[in-house]
C-alpha cells in the first residue's frame, strides 16, 4: 500500500476557497454526466426548447423573422439563455444547504463555496449552449455578425454575479424564512416577464419601457443583443455602468449579509 | 498544539435551550493524544465536532496550530451517485495537493479493497464497503490531528484489524482526539483523558483513571440485579 507522503500543509483563506470551489464544480460535472434526467443534455434542450416555443409563436403569430432588426432566433436565444443562467443560479441558494449538508462536514467546504460553484458551472454550460445555438444560426442563416464579443462576455458575467448575488441573499433569507422559496419562485416568474426574454423594450410602449430599463438583468441581456447586431435597437438609458455599479453594489450587499451570518447557516 | 477557552454550545429542544459544553477552557500539547470519555450524551461528539469546525460554539474560542481531520470514518460526505473514485477525487482535491491527488487516489483504493465497485456509484456500497472507503479516506491525508469517533466498531474482523494497524501506523506522526465506547482501545492509542460529565471535563493524566472512574460511576446507575430481572 503506498503511504500518504507529505504532511498537510496550512493554506491561505484563497487557497482553499480555490480548491473547493474546482472541487465542487468537478463533483457536479461528474453528477451531472452520472444522472441522465439532470445531465449536461437538459441544459441544453431546457433553452432550446423555450427557443423554439417562442419562435413558433412570433412566426406564426406576427410572421416576423426578426425582432427589431436582429434575427428572431438570436434574439431569444440570448434572453432565454441568460434568464435562465440567471434562474438558475439564484434558485440554487434556496436549496443549497439542505441539499450539500453532507459537505459541511469538510471545514474547508462553506456554504458561499456551493453557490460560487453553481454559477461557475452554469456559466459554463450555459456559454456553451449559446454557443451552440448561435453556431446553429450561423451555419443554417448565415446571418450572425458577432458586433461585439466583449460585450457579450462581460453581458454573461453580469448576469452570473447579479445571481450570485441573489443566491447568497436566498441563502440567507431562506435560513430566516424557510416559506421564502415559494414567494421567490413568483419573483422569478415577474421577472421572466419584466426582463425582456420574449420583447424588445423598443417594442412596448415608453411608460411601461421607462419603468423597466431599471431591471439590470433586463439592460444585461439588451447589451449582449445589442453585441451581437448594431443595427439592433435599445433604450438610451440602457449602458454598462448601470447594471455594472447595480452587480457592484448589490453583491457586497449580499457578501455583507453572508459573511454576518456564515456561522449561523453552519450552526447544527 | 489546541487552546480552547471558555468553549460552551447548546442546542434547542422541544423549545428549550439545552447546554451540551459548559464553559470549558483546556489545552491539549503538540505531542498529545486524548481519550474523550463520558456517557451516551454527554457532548463526547459534540465536542469533537466543534474542534473539527463542522459546528460552530455559541461562545467561546478554538485555537490550532495544526491541522485537524473531518471525524474519521463519517460516509455522510458522499455524492451517492458518484463512484468511489469520484468521491475519493473530490475530497483529494480539495485537501491534497494538486501533483499528489493520484496518490491518494491509490492509497484509498488499495486499502478499501473494493474491486470494481471503486468505479460503481457509492449508493450501490454495502455498510461494510463504506466503512471501508470512509476510513481509507480519512487516513489518506497526514493530518496533525484525527478526530476519531467510534471507528473501531465498524466493518468486518478483517477491516478493524486493518484499521487498527494503520492507526497505530498513523499515530507515530499525528495525534488523537478519540471517542470510543472501546475502552480498551482508548487505552492504546491515548496518553492523556478527557472525562465529561453535565457539561463540564475533569483531566486526567492517566487514560485508565478515567475508565476506572467513568465505569464506576456508570456501573452504580445501574439498578440491583434482582431488580433487573425481576422487571424481565
Amino acid at each position: 500500500m503506498e503511504e500518504a507522503k507529505s504532511r498537510l500543509r496550512r493554506l491561505s483563506g484563497f487557497e482553499i476557497q480555490w480548491r473547493v470551489v474546482n472541487a465542487l464544480v468537478y463533483r457536479e460535472l461528474r453528477r451531472r454526466v452520472s444522472d441522465v434526467q439532470g445531465g449536461f443534455l437538459a441544459v441544453l434542450l431546457e433553452p432550446v426548447g423555450q427557443i423554439a416555443v417562442w419562435a413558433a409563436l412570433r412566426l406564426i403569430i406576427r410572421q416576423a423573422s426578426s425582432v427589431n432588426n436582429l434575427n428572431i432566433w438570436l434574439f431569444l436565444a440570448t434572453g432565454v439563455i441568460l434568464f435562465n443562467l440567471y434562474a438558475r443560479v439564484a434558485a440554487h441558494g434556496l436549496t443549497t444547504m439542505e441539499a450539500n449538508k453532507a459537505l459541511f462536514f469538510y471545514r474547508r467546504v462553506k456554504p458561499i463555496d456551493t453557490v460560487l460553484a453553481k454559477a461557475i458551472e452554469e456559466l459554463g454550460l450555459y456559454s456553451l449552449a449559446a454557443i451552440i445555438v448561435f453556431g446553429l444560426v450561423w451555419a443554417y442563416l448565415y446571418n450572425l455578425v458577432l458586433q461585439n464579443l466583449p460585450l457579450l462576455v462581460i453581458s454573461f458575467v453580469l448576469m452570473a454575479l447579479l445571481a450570485v448575488a441573489s443566491s447568497l441573499l436566498s441563502l440567507v433569507g431562506s435560513y430566516y424564512f424557510p416559506n421564502l422559496k415559494q414567494v421567490l419562485s413568483w419573483i422569478n416568474r415577474a421577472l421572466y416577464l419584466a426582463s425582456g426574454v420574449i420583447y424588445a423594450p423598443m417594442d412596448i410602449p415608453q411608460f411601461a419601457r421607462d419603468f423597466l430599463v431599471w431591471n439590470p438583468l433586463l439592460q444585461c441581456i439588451e447589451l449582449a443583443r445589442k453585441a451581437l447586431s448594431i443595427d439592433y435597437q435599445i433604450p438610451s438609458q440602457v449602458t454598462l455602468s448601470y447594471p455594472a455599479g447595480f452587480a457592484l453594489v448589490y453583491l457586497s450587499l449580499a457578501l455583507w449579509c453572508y459573511t454576518n451570518n456564515e456561522k449561523v447557516l453552519i450552526r447544527r | 498544539m489546541i487552546r480552547v477557552n471558555s468553549l460552551t454550545k447548546s442546542y434547542l429542544y422541544k423549545g428549550k435551550r439545552k447546554r451540551v459544553l459548559d464553559d470549558l477552557s483546556f489545552e491539549i500539547a503538540g505531542d498529545e493524544s486524548i481519550a474523550v470519555i463520558g456517557a451516551n450524551g454527554a457532548g463526547k461528539s459534540t465536542l469533537l465536532q466543534l474542534l473539527g469546525g463542522i459546528d460552530v460554539p455559541d461562545r467561546g474560542k478554538i485555537q490550532c496550530d495544526g491541522t485537524i481531520s473531518w471525524p474519521v470514518g463519517i460516509e455522510g460526505g458522499f455524492q451517492g451517485s458518484l463512484t468511489g473514485r469520484e468521491n475519493v477525487t473530490f475530497v483529494s482535491m480539495i485537501y491534497g495537493e494538486r501533483h499528489e491527488i493520484d496518490d491518494r487516489i491509490k492509497f484509498v483504493e488499495d486499502f478499501a479493497e473494493l474491486g470494481i465497485y471503486f468505479d460503481r456509484p457509492f449508493k450501490t456500497y454495502s455498510s461494510g464497503m463504506k466503512s471501508r472507503l470512509s476510513f481509507g479516506l480519512s487516513m489518506a491525508f497526514p493530518f496533525d490531528y484525527y478526530l476519531i469517533d467510534e471507528i473501531t466498531a465498524a466493518g468486518d474482523q478483517k477491516f478493524r484489524e486493518k484499521s487498527k494497524r494503520l492507526l497505530l501506523d498513523r499515530k507515530k506522526t499525528s495525534n488523537f482526539l478519540m471517542v470510543d465506547h472501546n475502552l480498551w482501545g482508548l487505552k492504546i492509542h491515548c496518553n492523556r483523558a478527557f472525562l465529561l460529565e453535565s457539561g463540564r471535563i475533569t483531566e486526567y493524566a492517566n487514560v485508565q483513571d478515567a475508565i476506572n472512574i467513568h465505569t464506576k460511576t456508570l456501573l452504580a446507575e445501574l439498578p440491583p440485579e434482582s431488580d433487573v430481572s425481576n422487571a424481565a
